[in-house]
């Protein structure tokens, strides 16, 4: 006995017609389009492909695709206002310009191997496996900066200089910051004609008022992701020649007021989306379907103005005294032309998605959507290989019920 | 170290017509197109996946078959079509890629180099601004 679920029950249907899913003929009705690239954004349209299909992709780029992300971070030091936990969250949210090809994963520390005896935990971190970043930055006084650089200059003419990290930097600021304002003063002097003075007096009253109390007489108070600076292990130097920076220098990890320190190592490792969302690659990667929209019935003049009225994403359009639907990709499916009388019908085309990914930077959209492929076809192959193992185990053992296998 | 385990098939008697699948460390990312796949096999009379509980990071795949065929079989075939599939989407990609990059290309050159280097200096005092700002 034989039952058959009659095939319009589980296909979709488009058009009257049931779609069919054929492996053989399926690059015929497949095609893609690009419509946009660039270095953070990619949107195309896939048509002659499914939802399934489509949703899998989608998953994939969202939770399978490894990057690197700051995952332990060591606590040296921190008198700032952000608790430990919360400055350890969001530096771990930062993307790490890296590909994550060069890197393996980190294997996870069995509690067995740990020495009870010394205390410390024998880390499985090495150079394969683990970055290094360090962060050291203290906000100061301007004018106490000043003494502490005078005093240094003094001693430095002394001894041999040993330049800590976070000095060189809150000097470079400090020349930057003096530069700029330096800048400003000439820009407004050498200005001939009146106009030109006069809006450049009207900027610099502008900035002055923007700049807060704060950034007039402090260093550093803001601590921003520039301030990670890379520490090369063992033959990273030479992997990496151009050195590791996080994809943007402006995030705004803490802010620190005069006298408060941060001194944090942290140590980035590989993982997926699946573990935590700061390993996903893309800030979103996102699916709709294309709209279809047709007109049932012819319409007067009149109620066909209306309807090129009441829709308020101009999908249609009057030409030649014709209604016509000129922009179909805008609609929105907010369903404005359903509530009048217009024999609109509105649905969705079950067979063509417009596809957009978002990158956070650290590998290009392109790449990523190739990536995810890659790892879809690795799914189903390595899922084959157990299934074949399990076929040629079930020849030996042909009496038991369940079988398991690695 | 022991290996976990990836496939469990569970049958009746052993016959393997009809059978269902644990796959453990996938979701639905892999049996919803599994399933799909099987839906449109005209040998299969019943196909559905399930996800016993979403803490737990496993699927269980039913397969029925019809008369003689094997289940193992059927979804053998399907992972076969769809890594078919999956080369053929990889392909058009590419070339549709390619064929992308090489217009923007030519865009690319069209493009006044004054006006590049305006943008740049332009973008250069912006930064500068917000820099004073901060």
């Amino acid at each position: 006995m034989s039952i058959n679920v009659g095939k319009e029950k589980i296909s979709q249907v488009l058009d009257g017609e049931i779609l069919e899913f054929d492996p053989n003929n399926f690059s015929e009705n497949f095609s893609i389009e690009i419509e946009k690239l660039t270095k953070d954004r990619m949107e195309f349209v896939m048509r002659g492909i499914e939802a399934p299909l489509a949703n899998a992709f989608r998953r994939i780029l969202l939770s399978d695709i490894p990057t690197i992300a700051i995952e332990t971070v060591s606590i040296k030091n921190n008198t700032s206002v952000i608790q430990d936990e919360v400055l350890a969250h969001r530096l771990g949210l930062i993307p790490i310009n890296v590909d994550p090809k060069h890197f393996k994963y980190r294997p996870k520390q069995p509690l067995q191997q740990q020495d009870k005896n010394n205390r410390q935990e024998i880390s499985n971190a090495s150079e394969e496996n683990t970055l290094l970043f360090n962060l050291h930055v203290r906000c100061l006084k301007k004018t106490d900066w000043e003494k502490i650089k005078k005093s240094r200059e003094l001693l430095a003419q002394k001894q041999e200089k040993t330049k800590e990290m976070n000095l060189e930097k809150e000097d470079e600021e400090e020349e930057k910051e003096k530069k700029l304002k330096i800048e400003i003063e000439i820009g407004s002097e050498s200005e001939d004609e009146e106009e030109e003075s006069e809006i450049d007096e009207r900027a610099k009253e502008c900035v002055e008022k923007m700049l807060t109390q704060r950034a007039k007489t402090l260093i550093n108070h803001r601590v921003l992701s520039s301030d990670l600076v890379w520490v090369p292990i063992g033959n990273q130097q030479t992997t990496f020649p151009k050195g590791i920076k996080p994809v943007l220098p402006d995030i705004l990890i803490a802010k620190l007021n005069e006298g408060q320190e941060i001194d944090v190592e942290c140590e980035a490792v590989k993982g997926t989306g699946r573990e935590h969302a700061k390993w996903c690659p893309v800030c979103t990667a996102s699916y709709r379907m294309l709209p279809s929209i047709k007109l049932k019935k012819e319409l007067t003049k009149k109620v066909s103005k209306k309807l090129v009225k009441t829709c308020p994403m101009k999908v249609f359009d009057i030409e030649d005294g014709l209604l016509e639907i000129t922009n179909s990709r805008k609609c929105t499916m907010c369903r404005e032309c359903l509530r009048g009388d217009f024999g609109v019908e509105l649905g969705l085309v079950k067979n063509q998605f417009y596809f957009w990914i978002e990158s956070t930077g650290i590998i290009a959209p392109e790449e990523l959507f190739q990536q995810a492929l890659e790892i879809f076809k690795e799914k189903c192959l390595s899922l084959k290989n157990n299934l074949q193992n399990f076929t040629k185990k079930k020849n030996s053992n042909e009496n038991e019920e369940e079988m398991n296998f690695d | 170290m022991n290996k976990s385990k990836k496939l469990e098939i569970q049958t009746k008697n052993g016959n393997l017509r009809n059978a269902t699948f644990t796959i453990h460390e996938e979701s639905h990312t892999l049996a919803n197109t599994v399933r799909y796949v099987l839906a449109h096999d005209d040998d299969v009379n019943f196909v559905g996946y399930s996800v016993p509980h979403p803490s737990e990071f496993k699927v269980n795949v039913r397969v029925q078959t019809q008369q003689q065929k094997s289940s193992i079989e059927r979804f053998d075939q399907a992972l076969e079509s769809l890594c078919l599939v999956t080369n053929s989407i990889q392909d058009e990609f590419k070339n549709k890629l390619e064929k992308f990059k090489e217009e923007k290309g030519i865009q690319k050159e069209e493009v006044d180099p004054f006006v590049i280097s305006l943008k740049r200096q332009l973008r250069k005092e912006y930064k500068k601004m917000k820099a004073i700002i901060d």
